[in-house]
């Protein structure tokens, strides 16, 4: 009889319930659709920078005192062999040589700084250039040449087929300059990739840079980036024969993921908040609620009710709200999440600083949504109670007489 | 022993910066099958003694004793208890739960006292009978008359089998003839049944159902009259 009551009540006083439950559903929709959105950012950055670095980086003892970015005077010997050795260990998923240095491509007058990596035609750490080809190829062919972006082609006039000259320092710390053809373009859409990547084939890197059979970074992709750590330890015994440092991601990416940390806190705190103005929205209509019927939980207690049925009483009305509520909240947040999880929001420059071109991509993730379920009932219960305990502390005279 | 007994008792209530003395140095005793009628102007402390014999109330000096227990030693929840078991209430303005149908608001004080399903609706029944009110059993106090709203309170007030019920100016909100009715059956229920009432009313056109008038000036009893109350078989509808 009791969930009668509440049930019938909640349709006597729908429009008060309805300030209740829009209060309910506008906070669980806002911590489901801002928990899917920075689950999205922290799904699409981790997946770009992993993609990118890979999840163990192995350079050259001594790497870490270099004194620039792509020091080619730290060198891994026999880079092609502890590929193959370290590609057989189980839970690699690949493992590639990659050849960093700096350079300034010249054309015309026009000089820019780019960074020159030398890699495999079929790399994988880099698809964001070699799946974005706009013309010519990406390192394959008979003649595979530079590619660089067609922003900087633009920059220095240059297209597929032309001559670019080439300034680097050789190994032997020689300034000297190349020529080489453009044989791609690429337009990933990432304003630092576009802005300062060149490709070229790792063996032709070698060459441009005089260094026979090495190189100065193998990237490793693992099955679990998670068991990166693990990974190190298991195999410490041939990176040290190699003469070789590894390092995780987690080093690699350090100040980044204090970044990801504090996002995890800044939606906490949304969330906090969000829970802050609904409880007191929630809480206040409750309040009406509960106190437009003091004349009928008077008259209950008056016949016998204790305070702690009442409260009940209440608090089930509450639990009812709350779980209609957050369902309502979750029935329209979900949807929402799931429409940008595959279409994505076209955020334009912002959405750059996380990586993930001029779309942003949302994440729905299911314990996120019985957070904000959670959070929703929470919410009613709390403020049911409180109006409960309230309501129930009126002297029971004056609230009779009151009424 | 009486069951009902009021030993000197005073109320007071704080006023702003006054305070109301609304029942002074009353003493009472209540037996059980009696059919007492608290009589008095507005004010006079009506509504106070009955709140005190009632448990909703407790008095600033003197003991009001149910059985004997000085109901101030009662706590919350005792109080409760002693109401849920022992007394039944007639509230003025009927206080039923609008929400409820006359069948569901009579059956709420059983639920409290863990009636079974079967057993509750066997009794409500007969009460809703005995009330007059079978065919609306089935029909929210909204949908009724202020007569038939204040036949569910008695109901109600019985289900339980109270040794006691306390009615606060049960006719008040009601025309003569409805309210006639009313005491009618609270007067057949108390013969039939054996139930004690206690009622308050400031209507003297109602004191000749009453076995026993209390009168009440300025917090104080000014009379207290024993008179055998005349046969009445007023209708129930």
């Amino acid at each position: 009889m009791f969930a009668k009551m509440a049930l019938r009540n909640l349709w006597k006083y729908r429009k008060r319930m309805l300030v209740v439950m829009i209060g309910i559903v506008m906070s669980v929709l806002v911590m489901e659709v801002i928990g899917g959105m920075l689950a999205g950012m922290q799904t699409t950055f981790f997946d770009q920078i992993l993609r990118g670095s890979g999840h163990v980086q192995l350079h050259a003892r001594g790497w870490d005192d270099r004194l620039d970015a792509y020091s080619i005077r730290h060198l891994i010997a026999d880079p092609e062999q502890l590929v193959d050795e370290v590609a057989a260990l189980p839970g690699v998923a690949r493992a590639e040589a990659i050849l960093g240095f700096q350079a300034m491509l010249v054309r015309d007058g026009t000089t820019i700084a780019v960074e020159g990596r030398g890699v495999s035609p079929d790399t994988s750490f880099f698809d964001d250039a070699s799946t974005t080809v706009v013309a010519g190829s990406f390192l394959s062919g008979d003649r595979p040449g530079l590619v660089l972006s067609a922003a900087n082609a633009r920059l220095i006039g240059a297209s597929v087929g032309d001559d670019v000259g080439v300034f680097i320092e050789s190994a032997r710390g020689i300034p000297a300059r190349r020529t080489l053809m453009v044989t791609g373009l690429f337009d990933s859409g990432h304003v630092e990739l576009d802005g300062t990547a060149v490709f070229l084939r790792h063996e032709a890197a070698q060459t441009l840079l005089g260094i026979e059979r090495s190189t100065n970074e193998i990237r490793i992709a693992l099955d679990d980036p998670d068991h990166a750590s693990r990974f190190l330890s298991e195999h410490r015994e041939l990176f040290d024969r190699r003469g070789v440092e590894p390092t995780t991601w987690r080093d690699i990416h350090g100040s980044l993921i204090v970044f990801v940390e504090i996002s995890d806190l800044l939606t906490t705190v949304i969330n906090v908040f969000v829970m802050i103005v609904a409880a007191s929205v929630v809480t206040n209509a409750i309040l009406m609620t509960v106190f437009d019927r003091a004349k009928t939980f008077a008259t209950l207690r008056a016949i016998g009710m204790k305070r702690r049925r009442v409260v009940s009483t209440i608090v089930s009305e509450g639990v009812l709200l709350g779980a209609i509520g957050s369902a309502i909240g979750l029935a329209i947040g979900i949807p929402v999440v799931r429409y940008f999880e595959a279409h994505g929001l076209d955020m334009g420059e912002l959405s750059q600083f996380f990586g993930s071109g001029q779309t942003y991509y949302f994440a729905f993730v299911p314990g996120s949504s019985a957070t904000a379920f959670g959070f929703g009932v929470l919410i009613s219960v709390l403020s049911a109670l409180y109006a409960g305990i309230a309501v129930t502390r009126v002297d029971l005279r004056r609230a009779l007489e009151e009424a | 022993m009486a069951m009902v007994r009021l030993e000197t008792v005073h109320r007071e209530y704080p006023l702003g910066t006054t305070v109301v003395h609304a029942v002074s140095g009353v003493s009472l005793a209540i037996d059980t099958g009696e059919f007492v009628s608290i009589v008095g102007p507005s004010g006079c402390g009506k509504t106070t003694i009955l709140n005190m014999i009632g448990c909703i109330d407790t008095p600033t000096r003197g003991a009001v004793r149910f059985d004997g227990t000085d109901t101030r030693s009662l706590s919350d929840s005792a109080a409760a208890d002693l109401r849920l078991k022992h007394i039944g209430f007639v509230f003025q303005s009927f206080n039923l739960v609008p929400v409820l149908t006359v069948r569901e608001n009579v059956e709420l004080p059983m639920m409290l006292a863990h009636g079974r399903p079967a057993e509750r609706r066997r009794v409500s029944d007969h009460l809703i009978d005995a009330v007059g009110l079978s065919e609306f059993a089935s029909h929210k106090p909204g949908e009724l008359s202020g007569g038939q709203r204040q036949r569910v309170a008695i109901a109600r007030a019985l289900v339980n089998g109270p040794r006691l019920v306390i009615a606060d100016e049960p006719t008040a909100n009601l025309d003569s003839e409805t309210g006639e009715a009313v005491l009618d059956v609270m007067r057949r229920l108390n013969r039939e049944e054996n139930v004690t009432f206690v009622f308050s009313t400031h209507d003297p056109d109602i004191l000749q159902y009453a076995s026993r008038i209390v009168r009440l000036r300025d917090g104080r009893v000014e009379k207290d009259n024993r008179a055998p109350a005349p046969e009445t078989d007023g209708a129930l509808q």
